[in-house]
């Protein structure tokens, strides 16, 4: 009897305690070797992300810039600017996105000169459509951009939008208009 | 299945015998999402060939401990270690085709073939039968993305791992680089696979995990009417 | 109030036609080519998506933005996810069986084939990359309606989806096409071309929305 019992209650464990246990067990010791790993891989996926955006703004800054120069604007309010940076000759530029086609921001790097007129202009659409909406980022589009200092740009001032991506080309401008906007009230005449 | 297949059979398999993509027609969601492009398609393909690896090699060494009761999420709890550690690597040392490959890089977890050799093979094998019908398994995935996305890189684009072979000059076919020319692409090399069984007269029945998937419904359907009817 | 109607109204058309997970994000192709060969199972199978997207959504959302982004623990993300996903199919089935039998004599088929479903695991990846920035710009609760009314948006397009590839296909069974395509190639082949059909939608449903609001 008391035999009978002592398996049955062995079953009862193998039934349901031990799967708990076990399931238990393998999620604490993935969630360790997880934590672990992140600790390794953190700092430099952080520093990776640094350097992505300072590296983007060094390319579109005039050249030579090195990004020591630079010195980054905090607390901007501007709605779609994500940052800027300063140099010591001047220079701004200005990172801004907005959301284009399928709601998929397109990020956009502008320059500007002392006096205020777009030098450089860089556009990351590599959420867009390849072969259509990605075509923003082509020079004969970003290029229109340069030298302009007229105010709000919009479909054909200075550049048309690029036919069959609407979306993506009205991203660029309001991006760019958000970067303007971020220049001119915040930046220019504050510093 | 009376004999042990050699280690060398057990290696090949997943290459042409049993092509996850082409004839076991496995994994197909990523097959289609990420062949846009040479690079992010071998660059998946190695992900999952890593992920692969790993969660055979673990789980056909956890077999006898793993009660068959919570054996799925078990080896999902697995799977998504793998995938986590993969997007954590990729993100800190190849962050360009971590962004290409965005969610689908997380959706390995789901991915069948993973799910299905654990499943098909890990839990009933050694450790090392497992971890070659993984590479195995992996190699056939990467040469079915590298055709796939070659295809569809070429005509779509002009260009193959970003090397201009069509002029720019010539205008490219862009619907092969959105979601139709996925499906089509992925039909005709199907049916390039089809044809070549027939002329090598090697015909087999193909069956996709929705059609495993409909099979179970339609017997689940059944066992419901049963039960109504007493 | 109106902004917020056109603002869950583009999300949720966009989620069904432009972004369609299946036919434009290629996520849950499995029980598309597969499952769709009967109309009342694709019925069957939409709609259990359609609930399980929408739970998995509104339990997931509030855990990272509220959980795992608070503790810096985010890169536990695929891990807790697909076994919240897990546990809720279970706890739904489970909750149907005991107070809805009616509605489990239904969907309870479906229910269990759903956990490994890329498109319940990718709608709430997807919705906490969408919307987590949209937390810190008009706080929590549109974020959360947001997501919600995306996820619900998403699980609509699968069965839409769902209901007319089942359609196409029962023309397709009917045709006689060269032998190698015959079976799943020319499924996928039909599959491009209903795809090919959902492209026209691009930028038109949110100049549609804001023309009528």
């Amino acid at each position: 009897m008391a035999n009978e019992k002592n398996t049955e209650n062995q079953s009862a464990f193998k039934e349901l305690v031990l799967p708990v246990i076990v399931l238990v067990a393998i999620c604490l010791i993935c969630s360790a070797l997880l934590a672990v790993l992140n600790d390794i891989t953190a700092p430099i996926i952080e520093e990776n992300n640094r350097a992505e955006t300072l590296a983007a703004y060094v390319s579109v800054l005039p050249e030579g810039t090195i990004t020591e120069d630079m010195t980054e604007v905090d607390g901007l309010t501007t709605d779609g600017v994500q940052g800027a940076v300063t140099t010591a000759n001047g220079d701004v530029a200005v990172k801004a996105a907005a959301s284009g086609y399928s709601g998929k921001d397109v990020t956009v790097y502008v320059a500007f000169d002392g006096e205020g007129a777009v030098s450089n202009i860089s556009i990351d659409a590599s959420t867009q459509t390849t072969g259509i909406g990605s075509k923003v980022a082509d020079d004969s589009f970003a290029s229109g951009f340069l030298g302009w200092n007229g105010g709000e740009v919009s479909n054909g001032s200075p550049v048309d939008a690029l036919s069959g991506a609407t979306y993506s080309s009205n991203a660029v401008f309001s991006a760019v208009n958000a970067a303007i906007d971020c220049y001119n009230n915040e930046i220019k005449g504050v510093l | 299945m009376n004999e042990k297949p050699s280690k060398w059979k057990v290696f090949t398999a997943g290459i042409i015998r049993e092509n996850p993509v082409l004839r076991l027609v496995l994994g197909c969601c990523s097959a289609l999402a990420v062949t846009t492009t040479v690079s992010g398609a071998v660059g998946m393909g190695l992900a999952m060939t890593f992920v692969l690896i790993c969660s055979n090699i673990v789980i056909s060494a956890l077999r006898k401990v793993i009660p068959a009761k919570v054996h799925l999420p078990c080896y999902i709890v697995i799977i998504a270690t793998f995938v986590t550690v993969v997007q954590m690597v990729l993100q800190a040392f190849v962050p360009a085709l971590y962004k290409s490959l965005g969610v689908y890089l997380a959706l390995i977890v789901v991915n069948c073939i993973i799910l299905g050799r654990a499943e098909m093979f890990a839990c009933k094998n050694t450790v090392v039968d497992s971890a070659l019908d993984g590479l195995g398994m992996g190699i056939g995935y990467i040469l079915t993305m590298l055709l796939m996305s070659s295809i569809r890189e070429i005509i779509g684009n002009g260009t193959w791992l970003g090397i201009t072979i069509i002029p720019d000059s010539v205008d490219k076919m862009t619907v092969m680089n959105s979601a139709p020319g996925g499906f089509f692409v992925f039909g005709c090399l199907m049916a390039g696979c089809v044809w070549l069984e027939r002329k090598l007269n090697k015909p087999i029945e193909r069956k996709s995990c929705g059609d495993v998937m409909l099979e179970k419904i339609d017997a689940a359907k059944e066992a419901q009417k049963g039960g109504a009817e007493e | 109030m109106s902004a917020h109607i056109a603002t869950f109204a583009t999300i949720f058309f966009s989620m069904i036609l432009v972004n369609n997970y299946v036919l434009v994000q290629f996520l849950g192709i499995c029980p598309f080519l597969g499952v769709s060969k009967k109309l009342d199972s694709s019925v069957g199978m939409g709609a259990a998506v359609i609930v399980v997207m929408v739970i998995a959504t509104a339990v997931t959302f509030p855990m990272q933005i509220l959980l795992l982004d608070k503790f810096n623990l985010g890169y536990l993300q695929t891990i807790v996810f697909i076994l919240v996903i897990a546990v809720l199919v279970q706890l739904i089935e489970i909750t149907l069986k005991k107070y809805v039998p009616a509605l489990y004599q239904s969907l309870g088929v479906y229910l269990p084939l759903i956990t490994t479903n890329c498109c319940v695991l990718g709608v709430t990846i997807l919705a906490v990359q969408d919307y987590s920035a949209v937390v810190t710009e008009f706080g929590f609760g549109m974020a959360y309606a947001e997501a919600l009314v995306c996820a619900a948006g998403a699980g609509v397009g699968f069965l839409v989806a769902m209901l007319l590839f089942c359609g196409v296909r029962q023309r397709v069974e009917a045709s006689n096409p060269p032998e190698s395509f015959k079976g799943l190639p020319i499924t996928l082949v039909s599959a491009a071309i209903t795809s090919l059909s959902f492209m026209g939608f691009g930028g038109l449903v949110e100049n549609i929305i804001n023309a009528i609001l």
